[in-house]
């Protein structure tokens, strides 16, 4: 998955996600949350912890 | 059942209702029975699985802080974003232990994945839900049963409420300040039960969030799931009897609409807006939405395949779109815009529907925190 430029419209910049398959299924501002969280992820892994949630305590 | 007030009947000219005539001989409080619904005392929307705007099967766990929507409201994850777990519907069919419910919410490690990695079922409450329990004595209490192969040690289910000190924020994304207020961890039987647990919101919280979480292990079998519904939060010490967020299905539908809304095609040729065309090749219609979002939708979904759309030419004919469905600047939180664009056929300045040219058309906009 990755995000395109597409154009941009009063000032604010369009993008286009392209999924794995090649579809374009969400367009949107490049103020979206999850175009922001794909822009976090191409920095260095920032992912949930890996912890047990389910041990005995 | 007993009664809660006035236990004096008749008054006198300079009688004091006083308390010991309000209080219920007994000492016990008259709740809502279980057929009665009260609008508003239950925190959780959606509590009862009965919207799910983005389908009721196979909806995958996230892929960024963003994503991972199953029903409406809650959202589903993994450590590191781990794929093979996803969220359905499904109809509970048990009016024996459930206060006549009928969907669940069943979360299901795919079968064959060795991934260990921790799954989390989340609602993130939004700031102006989250005050109103600052401060006070709050109850949850949840629905939930397991499959024959949940994997987790023990059979447990790691029960969690989280609050944060700042504004809006998405949970996964993270809270300023993040605290746990309650850690539970009940043991699920493949019959559902009842849980509750009953803890203090800081006077600081500005934000709630509620997970439910397991930590799989060894390889999934076919039945690695645990199915939840009837989540209730309340500002009570005690569980009282479940009642969704809104006293109808509308009402949380409602609800559901606020964060997020999608407009499917029911059937073909179902109509999404009107609008105008500016070129030989494109242009705009609006779409409002049933109600008003929480904020502006920064993104529009559509199912990715142009040719599921079309636009009326002059003659009313449809014309194929020749790029998907796309966002514009001037979507707001009350109404929508979206562009169209054709390979040829439409006259600058006419007016167009944009309509479903089969039924796997939809446009969704997100105002999910």
């Amino acid at each position: 998955m990755k995000y395109e430029y597409l154009h941009d419209e009063d000032g604010i910049k369009i993008y286009a996600r392209i999924d794995d398959d090649n579809l374009c299924r969400v367009t949107c501002t490049e103020d979206n949350p999850d175009y922001l969280a794909w822009l976090e992820e191409q920095k260095p892994v920032k992912a949930p912890k890996v912890v047990d949630e389910t041990a005995p305590e | 059942m007993a009664v809660g007030f006035p236990t004096k009947v008749d008054y006198n000219t300079g009688d004091v209702l006083s308390a010991q005539n309000m209080n219920d001989l007994s000492g016990t409080v008259n709740l809502l029975d279980g057929t009665q619904s009260a609008a508003g005392k239950n925190s959780i929307i959606n509590s009862a699985m009965q919207v799910w705007q983005r389908g009721t099967t196979a909806l995958a766990a996230a892929t960024s802080a963003a994503t991972g929507f199953t029903a409406d409201r809650w959202q589903l994850y993994r450590a590191s974003f781990t794929a093979n777990c996803t969220g359905s519907r499904q109809l509970t069919a048990d009016t024996v232990n459930l206060p006549n419910i009928q969907y669940g919410l069943r979360i299901q490690r795919t079968a064959g994945d060795t991934s260990t990695n921790f799954v989390r079922l989340v609602q993130t409450f939004e700031t102006v839900n989250s005050i109103p329990l600052a401060g006070k004595t709050v109850t949850l209490s949840f629905y939930a049963k397991k499959g024959a192969n949940y994997s987790p040690t023990n059979g447990a289910l790691s029960v969690n409420v989280d609050y944060g000190t700042g504004t809006d924020q998405n949970y996964i994304t993270g809270f300023t300040g993040n605290t746990n207020i309650s850690a539970t961890l009940p043991i699920l039987t493949t019959t559902y039960q009842r849980f509750t647990a009953s803890f203090t919101v800081p006077a600081a919280a500005t934000q709630l969030a509620t997970y439910f979480a397991f930590t799989p292990t060894g390889t999934a079998g076919a039945n690695d799931w645990f199915e939840i519904t009837g989540v209730q939060l309340e500002a009570s010490t005690v569980a009282s009897a479940f009642s969704t967020n809104g006293a109808t299905v509308q009402a949380e539908l409602s609800a559901c609409q606020r964060y997020y809304y999608r407009a499917v095609a029911d059937t073909t040729s179902q109509n999404f807006g009107a609008g105008q065309c500016f070129t030989i090749t494109g242009g705009r219609v609006v779409v409002s939405y049933p109600v008003t979002m929480r904020t502006r939708p920064t993104s529009l979904e559509q199912s990715g395949t142009a040719a599921d759309y079309q636009v009326r030419n002059i003659a009313g004919t449809g014309v194929a779109l020749s790029v998907v469905p796309t966002y514009t600047a001037l979507t707001t939180a009350q109404v929508a815009e979206v562009l169209f664009t054709v390979a040829s056929g439409l006259v600058a300045g006419n007016a167009t529907i944009l309509f479903s040219a089969n039924t796997s058309a939809y446009l969704g906009w997100s105002a999910e925190l």
